[in-house]
């Protein structure tokens, strides 16, 4: 949607009074409350955000469930996008013939409305954007990522999974390519490169731990990098003495604090429970509190 | 002995010779300890007389390495030539600032190669007991890894990715809470 458009748009609901939206010739409640709600959405992406709470709230006053609708919306156009690049009038007639599913039927509803706007089947809502944004890769990446079973989900537990890659192999991507040189090197040197991601930038460390079973298990189920991470996190903070010395965290000889041993006498030497359960600062942000008053 | 003799002669698993100086030979602590039981310092007490008659200060030390090949050792002695003046410190400790320092210069263009030799390059480093070249190009590895995505850095390493999609974003929720420390 143009700019233009989304000023009118915009002073279009700012003159709306309540009496107007329960008396609308065309729109329902909800449909207002959509626009409401991506309205603010776009006055939070440009930064303005008295202007976006207070769409947003009206959005939320006509439908309570407005966010989770919003939702649904930007995922259907989202796996839309996904599905059927660069569509075309010709390409999907021909998969509503092959298959004629109910995602061809939307697919059609799409086209006919053209360009940016996407609509939910059953309602009368259109997905605004601005200019002519179009649904990057990664943002499909993503949408396919929130239609994943959640059933299936919810039934891994990690921990045994990552157990059973203990001896899995990397396979390789490109079969014309040497093996991969994480499938070669020997496990110390890998935790030592995970080592070095971790003290100089973490979030590397946990995608290299993410790409496959061997490396996952390397990085996520070994106790190394948990190690790792406790020894760059503990050493920096600064607890009260007396409740050190009450959780026997503290060498009553020397008076020092030593992570090796709160780690065997209190966490049993699980350094990942450690980490989870003992609270520490982080100083690579900033801490915001933000206050709300409900009237 | 002259310093600059080179009567060191390292032999590959292919069978080529080189012959470098004692110092530089021993930027590898596997060699240097070798040749600390085979030719003592000067000033050192030389007790193994007995069990080694045949040992001559003179005569060229042959040290075969079975495990290197002649194109790997030639990068490993050119390191080991740049930094034959340079004394590292012994210690095993590696600190948190040495970690994060960045590489060296000289280190980062020298390692400038392919995967293959890089790789090449850290097993014989770690073999060789090399704790610089070891960590330099251990660094160069990460370097690589480094603000990429999962996706990305599977390009990069030649890794499929073995997960169905579930399974990745399970990992991945049990695990978010440690990203970001």
């Amino acid at each position: 949607m143009a700019s233009a458009e989304i000023e009118k748009l915009e002073t279009a609901l700012k003159n709306l009074t309540i009496q107007s939206i329960l008396s609308h010739p065309t729109k329902s409640k909800t449909e207002i409350a959509m626009e409401f709600f991506q309205m603010g959405t776009i006055k939070e992406a440009q930064g303005l955000l008295n202007d976006a709470i207070d769409f947003y709230r009206k959005a939320f006053k006509l439908d309570e469930k407005i966010d989770l609708k919003y939702r649904e919306l930007l995922k259907l156009n989202g796996l839309l996008a996904g599905q059927t690049p660069n569509q075309t009038q010709t390409q999907t007639h021909r998969r509503t013939t092959s298959s004629g599913g109910t995602t061809d039927l939307t697919t059609n509803l799409v086209n006919e409305k053209a360009g940016n706007e996407t609509v939910l089947p059953g309602h009368n809502f259109k997905l605004l954007t601005l200019g002519t944004h179009v649904v990057s890769h990664h943002d499909t990446e993503h949408f396919k990522k929130l239609a994943l079973d959640k059933k299936i989900l919810n039934s891994i537990h990690v921990p045994s999974l990552l157990a059973s890659c203990r001896d899995k192999r990397i396979n390789k991507l490109d079969e014309k390519q040497p093996d991969s040189i994480f499938e070669k090197l020997p496990n110390e040197i890998i935790f030592k490169i995970m080592d070095l991601l971790i003290v100089k930038d973490t979030p590397s460390w946990f995608n290299l731990s993410l790409t496959c079973r061997k490396l996952a298990y390397l990085g996520f189920h070994e106790t190394t990098s948990w190690r790792s991470l406790c020894h760059l996190v503990y050493p920096k903070q600064h607890y009260n003495r007396q409740e050190l010395e009450l959780n026997s965290m503290l060498d009553l000889e020397t008076g020092s604090r030593d992570e090796n041993r709160i780690a065997d006498l209190v966490y049993d030497n699980n350094w990942h429970a450690m980490l989870h359960d003992r609270p520490f600062l982080k100083f690579n942000g900033v801490y915001i509190s933000t206050v709300n008053y409900q009237l | 002995m002259p310093a600059t003799e080179k009567n060191i002669i390292i032999i590959t698993s292919d069978g080529e010779r080189f012959p470098v100086e004692r110092k530089v030979a021993e930027k590898s602590i596997l060699i240097k300890n070798m040749l600390k039981n085979l030719l003592p310092d000067e000033g050192e007490e030389d007790d193994d007389d007995d069990e080694d008659p045949d040992s001559d200060a003179d005569e060229p030390i042959e040290v075969p390495t079975q495990n290197v090949r002649s194109a790997v050792m030639k990068n490993i002695l050119e390191w080991c030539e740049h930094y034959k003046e340079i004394q590292f410190p012994d210690d095993e400790q590696d600190d948190e600032s040495k970690k994060s320092a960045p590489i060296d210069p000289w280190d980062k263009n020298f390692l400038n190669v392919d995967q293959e030799m890089l790789y090449e390059i850290i097993l014989a480093a770690n073999y060789l007991n090399i704790k610089p070249l070891l960590n330099a190009s251990c660094k160069v590895v990460a370097e690589m890894i480094r603000s990429k995505s999962p996706e990305e850095i599977r390009k990069t390493f030649n890794i499929v990715n073995d997960f169905t999609p579930e399974e990745e974003a399970a990992i991945k929720r049990e695990n978010e809470w440690a990203e970001d420390r």
